[in-house]
């Protein structure tokens, strides 16, 4: 069809018209404890095949499982840090089916009483508006292993190590609407899992998952069905894969089909999900309460001392910081991603002008850090100096455009900024007579576009700007040269 | 001649067994697998009362060999199934009869011990089961009979047929041969149908019991304490390569 | 050497620390008496070299006084603990290789006591039945009429068989619905199963998790004190493991029953219970009487539904807890080109047509549409059980039923599937309630066959149980020996 409307993030156009994308996504968050959920096995990763196996994880006859305090205080820190109500009575079930990286024949999750219940959570949009989406629930539950099938023709091999790694799962209600919004929900949950320090949001090692189900319908219209994209471990998957898939369905409703609801899997190579070979009775799970297990019970007391023990999150960051410092919500924004970048920016930000910190941190410190492939945590440029670069600059010992410089050779080496001004003697030149004596040799070097700029042609105004800026080797002060030239300019 | 025929019923089944003098039956365990020598009871509830042949109510009796039939009109009710339990033994011998629909059923002399006939209708109008009885010539002279029955009462959910045999032996992974399918099945009727009667009791404000102990769920402090043991952990793998469990290939 | 199989285990104990006997004697004659009474199939492994091994570690305990409670004491062991490097297999084709590389609790603290394992005893598989019919490797006989071949009970059969033939001292059974005391009362000994969370579920294969409980299989209610002093204990390992300290059973051997109110349920005084079994229900009530005990009728009026109760949850809990047998890690494994094909077959074939039969019916309880009726229903009628007896016991100190409708019959005679579980009719209450019991001889039969009474107490209260066991044990002067015990 040819409709040039331009289709809004979460639409798909139809033959018939435009469709609507209905999302909801559960997150799998393994939580960064030493052990594991209900074994004393190490939880790291990379371990050799095998070897951060216990006799319980490997559900040898006689095991039975005993459950870890940390975990449980992670899964409670998360469920207040998403607004959520905490179960103080939850149960686990079994989840009974069988695959050879499940050695109990079930996984221990929690099915009817969940340890948190209903929350909600707020999500910056592209275009800077928000918007709040609802979370369900969080559960605690064991993680599985992990098959190789592709180092032999016939046979898979099996580690057992990630079984029984804590997870949680945290369960957003159907109200994301496309897939930016999916992926900024997933940012934002990563954002506050590593701020209460419960997960480390990894996804390429498979810290933090996503299966999402997704489905369409016609604006006004009831929920369609849904499908499930099981285990997307990047954001951009994530839009990918979502994306596809509400296409794959506008095309077969429009061409009058079905949906089966089902479990697709995401192929990275073709940009499409593709259906899981179906399992007719794999989805009776037959869940009941765990008999190994008593119900998990938590003190009011206990729960009250978490929370008053909770960082500040993100959101109540956000605001401090715009307040404090005078800084956008953009900006703001992007410093509350993560904590570090909060604690950075206070430290740099601290007796400057919060603004000039903001844009030096966002747009040079970043931008460097991302050329040069490096992460945050290994920055060469320390919080206090670029604070002191920031200050350097707004008590004008050197100019932007020399600080940029400065800048540069700071993320070569640790030095200070102003030892590195020092040492290259790059102090902006501020004094007038100084600026004067430099401005009159340019103007009476130049008679003739002097008299060319005096006869009307202004864009010269840049060309003596420049001049003088050459001669002082880039540090006279621009805002002084310009006053001085357009005065003496006469 | 006299006939006589012992039967006996060997089940347990929900509801106690009858008695003809009183129903105080709330209290009983409704046991029922008494190997004496007893008069037909029947249940008598007050709004179902089902009518016994006079023939069965009484002592023992004796009846000529010959070819009986023997009909019991039992009143319908709604889904209520009403299995008729007993075994028939002819002199040294007694039968078994493994077949659900009893109508109409022949006794033979002399097949294998142990003895259990379970007959069953469908009370949907009618009511009879038919029993029939076995060439005459071929009884020795005596037999005594005695005929059990039972009711109970059964919802319909917990039939199971061989289809929905198969999917529960799928779901369980377990590999069932043909040949043994019908006779699991039945088992696994009689096992429902036994555990039936819970429907009678009042659970409306109960809470399901959680935990016989009472206590709260202990927890442990996150410390690496375990692992490290890839050699006990493979050691009984009936298959392992390179530090990994091996099985069959799984496509997915 | 049949005299030292004459002293019960107290007996051997104060025989051994005082040095009239050694425990390398003892351990001697007990194997020697295993062979001797072998038809009966009581045991499925023998680790006489072991044996003997922990013997001679005893003897020298002995000799320089530092000997344990349990010090040299020959013990039978049955196959649903794990034992650490002697093969351990739940009585199942499906782990007729497995090797334990881990000691149960229960065990270990026998071991810790200084007991010496005799061997591996055999069982119903998986504990699931009433008879010892269901074992991979055949029948258990019952010493009792032991030409006859009368069932020894189930599902710890082989045990109850051990210790009535005197091929053991003493033995560990697990209750589940029964499986202690009703094989006790079979084979006319004494089983004790405790208060649930006693003794810890470390290292036991699990059947029915909610339920399972370890107990002593002894000649006398002092043995069993004495075993389960050394059995009980707090596990961290084990969730469902109660912190209460259990205070030394032997001191409450004489506290006697003066004053104690017995409890007699009219719901377990029906019909269907063997008339000689109503004649030593009678005497034994009397006999609490004489000895100053108050008799109090009582009624659990949930009693006729502890059965279906019972066989909702455990075939439930077992369907789940027995999915872990897929041959992947351990156990004998049927190879297939697909995993599931694996998985079916090696299960198929592993495991036996009771175990399977209970697995599925657990499955179909526990699946989609099923759940609310069958297991959640079964849930809720299970609490009105157990709050039957709290009520009770707020106005009595112990209950006594009889253990079993009947006593002991012939292997091969009970084909069907739910005569069978008719057998736990009596036992099957005290556990779903999670209450301690135990089950003591108190007389013979018009066939010369053991009939047992059962005392249940409160929970946490084995102190109380083992004192009115004792004192009913004195009235009753039980000094029977099976016609199979080993001479």
């Amino acid at each position: 069809m040819n409709e040039t409307l331009q289709l809004k993030p979460g639409q798909v156009q139809g033959q018939t018209g435009i469709w609507e994308m209905v999302i909801g996504l559960e997150i799998h968050a393994q939580i960064s404890s030493k052990s594991k959920l209900f074994s004393g096995a190490s939880a790291s990763f990379g371990a050799e095949a095998n070897s951060n196996v216990s006799l319980v994880d490997a559900a040898m006859p006689g095991m039975l499982p005993v459950i870890n305090e940390y975990c449980v205080e992670q899964a409670v820190k998360t469920g207040l840090a998403l607004n959520a109500q905490i179960n103080n009575v939850s149960v686990f079930d079994r989840k009974n089916y069988f695959y050879a990286d499940l050695p109990q024949g079930y996984q221990i999750s929690q099915f009817t009483k969940p340890i948190v219940g209903e929350g909600e959570i707020i999500i910056d949009l592209d275009d800077g508006n928000h918007t709040t989406i609802g979370i369900e629930r969080l559960h605690l539950e064991q993680d599985a292993g992990k098959s190789l099938h592709d180092q032999h023709p016939s046979k898979s091999f099996i580690d057992l190590n990630r079984t029984g790694v804590a997870l949680m799962e945290i369960v957003s209600k159907p109200d994301i609407r496309s897939p930016q919004e999916a992926g900024a929900y997933v940012k934002k949950i990563r954002s506050i899992l590593r701020y209460v320090g419960a997960c480390d949001g990894n996804m390429e090692e498979g810290s933090l998952r996503a299966d999402c189900n997704v489905s369409v319908r016609r604006s006004g219209e009831d929920f369609g069905t849904r499908c499930e994209i099981k285990n997307l471990n990047s954001i951009r998957f994530i839009i990918q894969a979502i994306q596809s898939e509400a296409e794959r369905q506008v095309d077969i409703l429009e061409a009058g089909g079905k949906i089966d609801q089902e479990t697709r899997l995401f192929d990275t190579s073709t940009g499409e999900t593709r259906s899981m070979r179906s399992k007719e009775d794999a989805h009776d799970y037959r869940y009941f309460p765990d008999p190994d297990l008593l119900p998990l019970e938590l003190k009011e007391s206990w729960v009250k001392e978490i929370k008053d023990k909770l960082p500040e999150l993100p959101d109540i960051l956000k605001k401090r910081l715009i307040k404090d410092f005078g800084i956008t919500s953009y900006d703001a924004s992007i410093l509350v991603e993560e904590k570090d970048y909060v604690d950075f920016y206070q430290k740099a930000a601290d007796g400057n002008d919060g603004k000039l910190t903001a844009n030096w941190m966002i747009t040079e410190l970043f931008g460097a850090l991302r050329k040069e492939n490096l992460s945050f945590s290994e920055s060469p440029i320390s919080s206090q100096n670029l604070g002191e670069l920031v200050s350097l600059i707004s008590n004008g010992t050197i100019s932007g455009k020399i600080a940029k410089d400065v800048f540069a050779e700071m993320m070569t080496n640790k030095n200070s900024p102003s030892e590195i001004v020092k040492e290259k003697g790059l102090e902006q030149v501020s004094d007038d007579t100084a600026i004067l004596k430099l401005i009159n040799q340019v103007i009476s070097e130049n008679d003739d576009k002097v008299k060319d700029y005096l006869g009307g042609k202004d864009k010269l105004f840049g060309f003596f700007v420049g001049q003088v800026m050459k001669l002082s080797q880039g540090k006279a002060n621009p805002g002084l040269v310009n006053k001085f030239l357009k005065e003496n300019l006469k | 001649m006299a006939l006589f025929f012992l039967v006996r019923s060997a089940f347990i089944i929900g509801f106690s067994i009858a008695k003809v003098d009183i129903l105080s039956s709330c209290n009983n365990i409704g046991m029922s697998f008494i190997s004496r020598k007893l008069l037909i009871k029947s249940r008598t509830e007050s709004h179902l009362g089902p009518k016994l042949p006079s023939i069965f109510i009484g002592q023992p009796i004796t009846i000529p060999v010959m070819s009986y039939s023997f009909k019991i009109i039992i009143s319908s009710f709604k889904s209520e199934r009403i299995f008729f339990l007993f075994m028939v033994r002819i002199g040294e011998a007694t039968i078994k009869l493994e077949s659900l629909t009893a109508i109409p059923s022949v006794f033979e002399p002399g097949s294998i011990p142990n003895s259990l006939f379970l007959g069953k209708i469908f009370n949907k109008n009618s009511s009879g089961l038919k029993i029939g009885i076995i060439d005459a010539n071929r009884l020795p002279n005596k037999v005594k009979l005695n005929l059990w029955y039972e009711r109970i009462k059964m919802s319909n959910n917990s039939i199971v047929d061989i289809p929905t045999v198969n999917k529960i032996a799928r779901l369980s992974r377990l590999d069932i041969p043909e040949d043994k399918k019908q006779n699991l099945t039945n088992d696994l009727n009689n096992i429902l149908g036994f555990v039936a009667n819970l429907e009678e009791v009042d659970t409306s404000n109960v809470e399901p019991l959680a935990s016989v102990t009472g206590h709260k769920l202990p927890q442990r402090n996150d410390e690496v304490v375990d692992g490290n043991i890839e050699d006990l952990v493979l050691k009984n793998a009936p298959e392992s390569s390179g530090g990994f469990f091996v099985v069959p290939k799984v496509i997915e | 050497m049949s005299e030292l199989l004459k002293l019960d285990l107290l007996g051997a104990s104060k025989a051994l620390k005082a040095k009239s006997i050694t425990s390398v004697e003892l351990t001697n004659a007990y194997l020697t008496a295993i062979e001797k009474t072998s038809k009966l199939g009581a045991y499925l492994e023998i680790v006489s070299d072991h044996a003997l091994e922990m013997a001679k570690a005893s003897d020298k305990r002995l000799a320089n006084n530092t000997s344990r409670a349990l010090e040299g004491l020959p013990v039978g062991v049955k196959d649903m603990f794990c034992t650490k490097g002697i093969k351990t297999t739940a009585s199942s084709k499906i782990l007729e290789n497995f090797c334990p590389p881990y000691e149960s609790t229960v065990t270990q603290n026998l071991w810790n006591d200084g007991a010496v394992m005799l061997g591996k005893l055999s069982c119903d598989e998986f504990a699931m039945g009433s008879s010892n019919e269901t074992a991979a490797k055949g029948n258990v006989i019952n010493p009792w009429l032991k030409n006859i071949n009368m069932s020894p009970g189930g599902s710890s059969g082989g045990s109850a068989a051990a210790v009535a033939a005197r091929s053991a001292l003493a033995a560990t059974g697990t209750d589940t619905g029964g499986s202690i005391r009703q094989p006790a009362a079979f084979c006319g000994i004494t089983g004790l199963k405790p208060t649930y969370g006693r003794c810890s579920r470390w290292g036991i294969v699990a059947f029915s998790s909610s339920l399972d409980q370890a107990g002593p299989l002894t000649r006398t209610v002092s043995d069993a004190a004495l075993m389960l002093n050394s059995m009980a204990s707090y596990d961290k390992k084990d969730s469902t493991s109660v912190n209460s300290l259990m205070p030394d059973l032997l001191s409450f051997l004489d506290k006697g029953v003066k004053g104690k109110k017995i409890g007699i349920p009219e719901e377990y005084t029906q019909e269907g219970i063997s008339d000689d079994i109503v004649k030593f229900y009678q005497k034994s009530i009397n006999w609490l009487k004489e000895s100053g005990a108050e008799i109090i009728p009582i009624s659990l009026p949930h009693t006729k539904y502890a059965l279906p109760v019972y066989y909702i949850i455990a075939p439930a809990e077992a369907s789940s807890n027995l999915a872990r047998y897929d041959g992947v890690r351990y156990g004998v494994r049927k190879e297939a080109e697909t995993l599931d094909q694996m998985y079916e077959q090696t299960r198929g074939n592993g495991f036996g047509d009771e175990v399977k039969r209970r697995i599925m019916i657990g499955t179909y309880v526990l699946s989609s549409g099923y759940y609310d009726a069958y297991y959640l229903k079964a849930q809720k009628v299970r609490r009105l059980i157990k709050e039957d007896f709290d009520n009770v016991f707020t106005n009595v100190d112990y209950i006594l039923t009889p253990s079993t409708p009947t006593t002991a019959f012939q292997l091969g005679t009970k084909q069907d599937p739910l005569t069978m579980y008719l057998n736990d009719i009596f036992t099957v209450p005290a556990s779903l309630a999670g209450l301690p019991a135990i089950s003591l001889p108190v007389g013979l039969d018009n066939s010369g066959l053991p009939i047992g009474m059962q005392l249940i107490a409160n929970a946490f209260d084995e102190p109380g149980l083992i004192s009115t066991a004792k004192s009913l044990e004195q009235s009753a002067e039980f000094n029977f020996i099976a016609d199979g015990v080993a001479k």
